[in-house]
Parts: structure tokens; C-alpha cells; sequence
């Protein structure tokens, strides 16, 4: 897998200045995957790209104990697409159909943890998106939180409120 | 053991603070109420969301009444927060006669019988009063806390058609007042008068002119006539307030050779000097002049509410550009396409009124048997 997204990297011309001249990033998941990316990439993820300044550049090998081997090369794909001033609606839209529930919010939590801006962004309206039209229990489970409303709290917002609880969507089990 | 159990439920829900709010920024005013029943810590993230994030922001809402059967009126929303297009299912008010809006915040229908009006936000509390004395059939109607002002706009067989009547609320009475300045004789109705309320004063402006004239609410008397001067030919002008600074959003040019819109402000205390607020830019006024019809530019319509004032063309009602008159100075343009005359508008009536619209709002219209489902466009 690794190699797989290395090489996809080397086929896309991504900066003017001559890429093969600067070394590349090592970013390593938690899961011990290498994936090598162009310092471009790199400086894309601001937590990253702080880590390689701090070290002036002597260390490339980046470990992110974070976050996976299964979310890392779609963080990569989508900062390639950014460097290449790609990132269109049907761009974005085509990134979120092939994410799952569980999938989006990983990657909302990778994406908060190395910074990338324009991709939290994305994410946060993605989520917002998905638990519009929903019911509170739906959000529950989504989220996995516990209701922490006593059972008089939450039954006096049940009656008055009822609509709130209900949603309008059918909430759907099965996308997790 | 304490602290144990607090680590296992971060790692259980493990988006929360910042990033929750960040989240709660997207997600539409209508879906933050149940968000605010998930539990007592996204309650507070949302209040907190609403507070430094991506505060609430008035909603222009727009009902859509058929012509033929003036009951079925369809209300809905635009919310600039997340600019979308809300659907508002709220029980209906048996109107029997046109639904109208003034000074951006007033629904009201006149018939020879009753005077309906309506002064909350979402427009689902209706107050129901006897009919003014003398029947009126397009007045400039006014609201000053309280009390409701009727003025002009008379029938033709009525001795005075500039004759104004104040209905006080809180007795259930209509008091006359001064009648309006005979200046206005011919241009009595709505159709030519631009109304403001600024406290305790009413502005009405003949909207060719730019010549305004002001009714004292305490005293009941009319003065005037002002004359809006700007430095360019306005061939057209229609007032509003934003915040509490009265506006006038003014056609330069002629109706022949459109050559832009702009936004002045009135300072009541320096004569009714205007001073430019800023103007609308080109491609904005091109798409308000429409591709469609005969290309001219001849009124404007507004919705002010907040910091936020809509134009559009009456009759190109489905582009409307949005100003948003920045606290610090300076404005910012965009243009919100009206989808609800898209959808099921082209047969009736379209009022449009505006609402600050808070959360507490929403949830008692919920806890009143409405619903509130968001336009897919």
C-alpha cells in the first residue's frame, strides 16, 4: 500500500520548483505504515510541517501515532488536490461518497490533529451535513454519547419537543 | 478510579470542544435544537457555538399566499447563518384577505372587517382587531411597540384619503390622529410610500421622488417635507433601518440607463443629510435587472432586519442580493437566490418580512406544533 501511494506521489507534477532536488517526508501511522510524501505535502499539515521546522529540516521521518494506515492516504490525497488548486465540489463530492460514517469522523479527528485547515473545514460541514434532519438518539449513537439528562429532564423535553427527538430522516443503522 | 472513568468516556466521544463547536457552526439554527437535547455537554457547546462562533443571525422569511384561495399560505425561511432555505410547517391562520408586510418586521391583512396582524419573529401569533373607521384599501402601516398606525391609502368615496387612525393594543381602541400632509394627496397608498420605524418616529418616503416626510408617534403629528439629497441623480428610493441607523437604498441613473444601487445612511440630527454607506457592485445590479422582461430597472423592493438588508426586483423576485452592513464599517455583498418563488410561489402572492429568530424562538414554535425541515436545493 505504501509503495502504492509513493508512486502515485512520483507521477503527479506538483510544484514548479524541481521536486526530485528536495528530500522526501516520511510520515509514519500508528499502525507503522511508511508513506513517503513530497515536502509540499508536508507543508499542507501544519502540525508536520511545524515538527520538520523545528528541526531544521534534519529530521524527515515523521511518526503519527494518530492516525491510521487506512485514513493517512486519504489526508494525502486530499492535500495533493489542494496543492493542486483541485479541490472542486465534485472533487469533494466524490472524496465523501466513499466514506463511511465511522470514516468521516476519523478523519475529521486526523485532520484536526495534524491541521489542516481547508480539510477540517470540509469535514466539519460534511458531519454537519449528515446529522441535519436527524433525530437526538441518532446524534447519540453517532457520536457515542451518553445522555447524561436525568430521566424527568429528558421525558419533559420529549413531550414538549417532540419533533426534535423524531427527526425527519429514517435514521440509517446500516452505514456504520 | 475517578479520573479513569472520565478518560473511557473521552475516548467514547472523542469529538467534543473546540471541534464540536467548529462542527456546531455548520449545522443549521433548526437542527441546533436537537443538538441542545443530546446532552448537557453539546448544550452548552451549542449555546457556546452560538456565542463565538457562528452567532444567530435574523432570518428573512417569505410566505407565499394563493390567489384564489387565500388560506393556504406557505411559509419559509432564509437563514444568512448557514444561508439556507428553511420550509416552516406551522398550523395554519385562516386568512381570508391578502397578506402584506411593512417596515420589514409587520404582517398585517386589511378587510372592511378586521385588521389581523402579526408581530413575532416567525409570524405565528396573530392579533385580530375591528377594521380602522375609514376603510382604506393599500395604507402605510406602521407598529411602535404597542401601538399600530394607519395612514392614507383611503378609498376613493372616503372624505379625506389622508386621514390616520393609531390602534392602541392595549385598550382595543382606534384614536385619530393628524391627517398626513396634504403634499402626499396623491401618493397616499404603499405603492409609492417607503416606510421606516425608527422609536418613536415613522419615516415615509415617496419612493420617486425621495421627498420624506416623519410622524411623531407620542405627539401624533406629521412634519416635512425633507428632501433626500445625494449627489447623483436617485430616481428611485426605498428606506430601512439597520440596526438602529435609518438607510436608503436609492436607483442612480434613470429607469433607461441604470448606472447602479446604493446605500446611503440618513442622519435625522444633520437635516436628513445622506452620507454613502456603499454601493452595489455591477454584476450584482445586472443580475437584478434579470435577463428576462424588458431589461429596466425600474423599482426596488427591501427587506432590512439587523445588519442585513435584501433588494430585489418585484419583478425578478427569484435573485436577490444581500448586504450585510458590517459593524466596523465597510459591506459585504452576496447574492441569495429566492428558491421558494423557484418552487411553488409563481401562482400567488410573495410577502417578504424578516424576524430576529433565536433559538428560545424556535423552540417554543416547536413546543407549539411547528415543524421546521430544511429546502434541499
Amino acid at each position: 500500500m505504501a509503495e502504492e501511494v509513493s508512486s502515485q506521489m512520483n507521477s503527479l507534477s506538483i510544484s514548479e520548483t524541481n521536486p526530485s532536488s528536495s528530500a522526501t517526508i516520511s510520515l509514519v501511522s500508528g499502525d507503522d505504515i511508511v508513506f513517503k510524501v513530497e515536502p509540499t505535502i508536508a507543508k499542507e499539515m501544519e502540525t508536520v510541517q511545524s515538527f520538520i521546522d523545528e528541526t531544521d529540516g534534519k529530521i524527515t521521518t515523521i511518526p503519527l501515532p494518530n492516525i491510521s494506515s487506512h485514513d493517512l492516504p486519504y489526508v494525502i490525497e486530499y492535500c495533493e488536490k489542494s496543492i493542486a488548486g483541485k479541490i472542486t465540489k465534485e472533487f469533494e463530492a466524490e472524496f465523501v461518497k466513499k466514506l463511511n460514517n465511522e470514516e468521516v469522523k476519523e478523519l475529521f479527528l486526523a485532520a484536526n490533529y495534524l491541521n489542516i485547515k481547508k480539510l477540517l473545514d470540509f469535514l466539519s460541514q460534511v458531519i454537519a451535513d449528515r446529522i441535519a434532519n436527524k433525530s437526538v438518539e441518532y446524534v447519540r449513537r453517532y457520536f457515542g454519547i451518553e445522555n447524561d439528562f436525568t430521566p424527568e429532564e429528558e421525558a419533559k423535553l420529549r413531550e414538549e419537543l417532540a419533533w426534535t427527538f423524531t427527526g425527519v430522516d429514517p435514521d440509517d443503522e446500516d452505514e456504520n | 478510579m475517578g479520573s479513569q472513568r472520565i478518560q473511557e468516556k473521552e475516548v467514547e466521544a472523542p469529538i467534543h470542544g473546540d471541534i464540536l463547536e467548529a462542527i456546531l457552526s455548520h449545522v443549521p439554527l433548526i437542527y441546533l435544537l436537537p443538538a441542545s437535547h443530546v446532552s448537557n455537554h453539546w448544550n452548552g457547546a451549542v449555546s457556546s457555538s452560538l456565542r463565538y462562533v457562528n452567532p444567530v443571525k435574523p432570518w428573512l422569511t417569505v410566505h407565499t399566499q394563493n390567489s384564489r384561495a387565500p388560506h393556504v399560505i406557505k411559509s419559509y425561511a432564509y437563514d444568512p447563518r448557514s444561508r439556507s432555505w428553511i420550509k416552516i410547517h406551522a398550523p395554519q391562520i385562516n386568512h381570508t384577505s391578502a397578506l402584506r408586510s411593512s417596515h420589514s418586521t409587520l404582517l398585517y391583512t386589511l378587510s372592511p372587517a378586521k385588521f389581523t396582524f402579526s408581530l413575532d419573529s416567525l409570524h405565528l401569533e396573530w392579533n385580530h382587531a375591528p377594521s380602522p373607521r375609514v376603510w382604506r384599501v393599500d395604507p402605510v402601516v406602521a407598529r411602535f411597540g404597542n401601538r399600530i398606525v394607519v395612514a392614507g391609502g383611503a378609498c376613493d368615496f372616503e372624505d379625506d384619503p389622508l386621514a390616520v387612525e393609531m390602534y392602541d393594543i392595549d385598550s382595543g381602541n382606534w384614536i385619530q390622529c393628524e391627517s398626513m400632509p396634504e403634499m402626499m394627496e396623491d401618493t397616499t397608498a404603499s405603492t409609492w410610500l417607503s416606510v421606516a420605524v425608527a422609536g418613536e418616529f415613522m419615516y415615509v418616503t415617496e419612493k420617486n421622488s425621495g421627498t420624506l416626510y416623519s410622524f411623531d408617534c407620542k405627539t401624533m403629528t406629521w412634519q416635512g417635507p425633507y428632501e433626500l439629497r445625494r449627489e447623483e441623480s436617485v430616481f428611485f428610493s426605498v428606506t430601512g433601518m439597520v440596526r438602529n441607523r435609518l438607510v436608503v437604498v436609492g436607483i442612480v441613473g434613470d429607469a433607461e440607463n441604470v448606472k447602479g444601487v446604493k446605500i446611503w445612511e440618513v442622519k435625522k440630527e444633520l437635516g436628513f443629510e445622506t452620507m454613502e454607506l456603499c454601493a452595489m457592485p455591477k454584476e450584482m445590479v445586472k443580475k437584478l435587472i434579470g435577463e428576462s422582461g424588458n431589461g429596466l430597472l425600474n423599482s426596488i423592493e427591501l427587506v432590512c432586519i439587523g445588519d442585513f438588508v435584501y433588494v430585489y426586483n418585484p419583478s425578478e423576485p427569484e435573485e436577490m442580493v444581500v448586504c450585510e452592513v458590517l459593524q466596523g464599517g465597510g459591506c459585504e455583498w452576496r447574492i441569495a437566490r429566492n428558491e421558494v418563488v423557484n418552487h411553488d410561489a409563481r401562482m400567488g402572492r410573495v410577502v417578504l418580512c424578516g424576524g430576529d429568530v433565536r433559538l428560545e424562538d424556535l423552540k417554543s414554535a416547536v413546543s407549539g406544533n411547528c415543524r421546521f425541515e430544511l429546502v434541499q436545493v
